[in-house]
């Protein structure tokens, strides 16, 4: 080593510096043919003869030799299946100096990559190409950018979009590319990041593309990521400042005339309100996106519009116009070959139908639901028609074809993992062996529930086994503690639905028949005001039934304890059970 | 490892950039018994994730050890009946990938049918299977995912023939798995060794006297790279 390399090194103040006096030194080493060939395979991620003449045109005739030479290398190194790339460390510190340096040379063959990778539509070419054309055409680079990135976020190519968002933050670190590149970037590293439910960096992401939109004025990409920040805040149950976010969406969306992105934050505030138990103004924000939707052409957002009305219909108690609409979006499902929104709509019209009592024409809907859920291999939504079907077949008293489907349920739900579904079901399970006087079973199937509920922390599905384990005591002050335990988490979760059924169906039975009749009364009053809350009228009229009955049967006593009238009232109870748990399944699925 | 001798099968390399990684790995596979099957995958080209994961692994073992694997896909492509038939790996690999490329509940339920027949068809292979991954950090979230839950928990629990060798600037954290008693985690150190590096001269070719690679260790410091490129500049530099 010469005096003066030595000297050089030795008097470097960081190893990075250290690096770069040994590459320069072995770059100005080479005949200057293979030289020209080594910094410009730098350029790319990797390299092969071919790409070699790419970059380097007159060097076209000597590039297999060159390319050959350039392995021979110290910092060259093989690149799996696609040929060889200067490693990583040596990369970065020739490029960061060509682009300090020589900026033109640097765009050019940027250019030229950009150029090359342009001929093929594969998706790791696609990025490639993408990486190049930011920096050397930064409005092409954003068109094309958005269109890969909307068209792969559309089709769930979700790896794709990461890693071609990874390889253009290279770009962003080195400080390569446009403010509008950036912000664009940043939009789209919100996206994936919300995708795998990372609320937190999304959040991040998109505060930095807001200020970069705002900075150039860019009003449509400020719309889109105050659209995508209320998202990321009604995930997290912020929906208060999600609606805020969408309100200032929609006001910049209308000032710049484009009706899709209305169409689509009607939508969302839509969805929000309606989570806020405001189903009337949802509504109208649905009817509004429906309009638009329309107008455009958009069958895929009328459509999934349409199920969203259905879905505040039903909830509604309006199940004839929730119908209506479901019927609608299938239409248009069927017409644009969207299996999977078929499959869901279906089985939505089959919760309408068993909640109508129209039990044959629910499993009917379930039936062809199950058939495409099966065709597209959603093992997912099979699980749930079939617990559905189960539910059905248990309404209709035939247990035994409802433990069938459910055992099959249960099988499904185990091989995805989902251990939600699993203790949903294993409960249904016992559901019906309490009704079959199967009670070692019933218990051994909530056991099995109660634990898989309190892993996940899904305190509902575990205050309704307790309140199963109640139904399953035959000493009544036993099975009163459970039902109490029951309520105690019913009123942790804050599910008024629940608090009152159990005070009504279970708490107040087991008070009459253990003679506590003030505390019975006391507990229907109490579900009475629940009721009333909510504005559930069948609960309200039953309690008042019942707290007359109390009154008659003080002056007429009746007696109490009689077998087949508890197995009525546990088999109310239970389906509503149930029901509100169908809430927490879609809950999970969505 | 690959002898069976200890009981881990999961071996983490990691040291940052230019310390070696990828060409410890490929050392490795050359000394690898002949009748142990062994797949490098570089997972920085790992571009779409878990489907590339899936063919490469196929390919390289040969897709009819993986019969339970292509039926399970191919079922979930067709239905049932008329299942299709693929002639080539890129045919395979579209076919992995368009069975994957759905709506986010849809593919869990997939993954979950197919990995849960991958494993199996690993399981069935009576030989020594070695995986080689490199560039850990690299590769999408997603399969980083999956191979930290799903690959090294069934490594350590059921394929017991199979080791997996990962390396990276990062690498899965054993700390709270549900694998850490199976794996060994080695972090890797600057050579500052002159015997070695005397020796690694030789063997690639490199005349140079102790003293001289003496210098070039100390002035970069013993990382890997950097004193390779040092060595080869100075003997360009001594030849001229």
């Amino acid at each position: 080593m010469t005096n003066a390399l030595i000297a050089r090194l030795a008097a470097a103040k960081t190893d990075e510096e250290r690096s770069w006096i040994v590459t320069e030194n072995l770059l100005n080493s080479l005949s200057p043919d293979l030289a020209s060939a080594a910094w410009a395979v730098a350029i790319p991620h990797w390299f092969d003869a071919e790409m070699l003449a790419a970059l380097r045109p007159e060097l076209k005739e000597q590039a297999t030799q060159l390319y050959d030479k350039l392995q021979t290398l110290s910092f060259v190194q093989e690149f799996q299946e696609r040929g060889h790339n200067i490693h990583e460390l040596t990369r970065n510190l020739m490029l960061d100096y060509l682009w300090r340096t020589d900026r033109k040379e640097f765009c050019l063959l940027s250019q030229r990559s950009a150029d090359y990778f342009l001929s093929s539509n594969d998706s790791v070419n696609q990025i490639e190409r993408l990486y190049h054309l930011v920096v050397t055409d930064a409005d092409k680079g954003v068109d094309e950018l958005s269109d890969v990135a909307q068209e792969w976020q559309n089709n769930f190519r979700r790896a794709e979009l990461e890693s071609l968002l990874d390889v253009l933050s290279e770009q962003v670190t080195s400080n390569r590319v446009t403010t509008p590149v950036r912000a664009e970037i940043c939009y789209w590293k919100g996206q994936a990041k919300f995708r795998f439910y990372l609320a937190a960096e999304a959040l991040e992401n998109y505060e930095q593309a807001l200020g970069l939109f705002r900075e150039i004025g860019d009003r449509l990409g400020e719309a889109n990521t105050l659209r995508a920040v209320g998202d990321v805040l009604q995930f997290k149950k912020r929906s208060d400042e999600a609606l805020e976010n969408y309100q200032q969406a929609l006001g910049l969306y209308r000032e710049i005339g484009d009706r899709l992105g209305e169409a689509y934050t009607l939508k969302a505030v839509g969805d929000v309100l309606q989570f806020q138990d405001r189903g009337d103004e949802a509504l109208e924000n649905y009817e509004q996106a429906l309009g638009l939707f329309r107008e455009i052409g958009d069958r895929l957002g009328e459509a999934n519009t349409l199920q969203a009305v259905g879905h505040v219909l039903q909830f509604k108690k309006r199940s004839d116009q929730a119908l209506e609409n479901y019927q609608q979006a299938l239409g248009l499902y069927r017409e644009i070959g969207d299996r999977l929104g078929e499959a869901n709509t279906l089985r939505a019209v089959g919760h309408v139908l068993q909640f109508q009592d129209r039990r044959d024409q629910a499993l009917e809907n379930y039936q062809q639901a199950l058939g495409l859920y099966r065709e597209i291999g959603d093992r997912l939504g099979e699980a749930y028609t079939l617990q559905a079907v189960g539910e059905v077949l248990q309404f209709q008293d035939r247990r035994d074809q409802a433990l069938e489907n459910y055992q099959q349920a249960l099988g499904l739900f185990r091989e995805i993992g989902s251990r939600l579904g699993e203790a949903n079901t294993l409960q249904a399970v016992g559901d019906v062996l309490q009704f079959q006087d199967r009670r070692d079973e019933a218990l051994e199937n909530y056991e099995q529930a109660l634990r898989l509920y309190r892993e996940v922390g899904a305190r509902l599905g575990e205050a309704n086994v307790l309140q199963g384990y109640g139904n399953l005591q035959e000493d009544f002050s036993q099975a009163l503690e459970y039902y109490q335990s029951a309520q105690k988490l019913y009123v942790q979760i804050g599910d008024k639905y629940s608090q009152s059924r159990n005070l009504l169906y279970f708490i107040a039975n087991a008070q009459r028949e253990l003679e506590q009749q003030e505390e019975a009364v006391n507990s229907l009053t109490h579900g009475v005001v629940l009721a009333e809350e909510i504005g559930y009228e069948p609960f309200r009229e039953f309690a008042l039934q019942k707290i007359a009955e109390i009154r008659d049967s003080r002056e007429n006593r009746i007696p109490a304890g009689q077998s087949i009238l508890r197995k009525v009232r546990n088999l109310i109870g239970t389906l509503l059970t149930r029901g509100s748990l169908r809430g927490q399944d879609l809950g999970e699925e969505e | 490892m690959v002898r069976h001798e200890i009981s881990k099968r999961i071996l983490l390399l990691q040291a940052p950039s230019g310390f070696g990684k990828s060409r410890l790995l490929r050392k490795f596979r050359q000394r690898c018994p002949q009748e142990v099957l062994v797949v490098r995958l570089d997972l920085k080209t790992a571009k779409i994730g878990i489907p590339y994961f899936f063919n490469h692994v196929c390919e390289e073992l040969g897709y009819h050890r993986f019969q339970e694997f292509t039926t399970k896909l191919r079922q979930m492509l067709s239905g049932a009946e008329n299942l299709p038939e693929y002639e080539n790996e890129i045919e395979w690999q579209q076919a992995i990938q368009s069975a994957l490329t759905v709506e986010q509940t849809l593919r869990q339920s997939r993954l979950a049918v197919l990995q849960r027949a991958f494993f199996q068809d690993l399981e069935a292979i009576d030989q020594t299977v070695v995986l080689l991954l490199d560039t850990f950090e690299k590769t999408v979230t997603e399969l980083q995912d999956w191979i930290n839950r799903e690959l090294l928990k069934v490594v350590s629990r059921r394929l017991s023939r199979l080791i997996v060798v990962i390396a990276g600037q990062e690498v899965p954290d054993p700390k709270n798995s549900t694998w850490d008693d199976c794996c060994q985690h080695y972090c890797l150190d600057p050579i500052k060794d002159e015997e070695s590096w005397y020796a690694f001269a030789r063997e690639v070719g490199l005349r140079l006297n102790r003293d001289t690679i003496k210098t070039a260790i100390l002035l970069m410091h013993g990382k890997p790279l950097d004193v390779r490129n040092a060595l080869d500049l100075l003997a360009k530099e001594l030849q001229s």
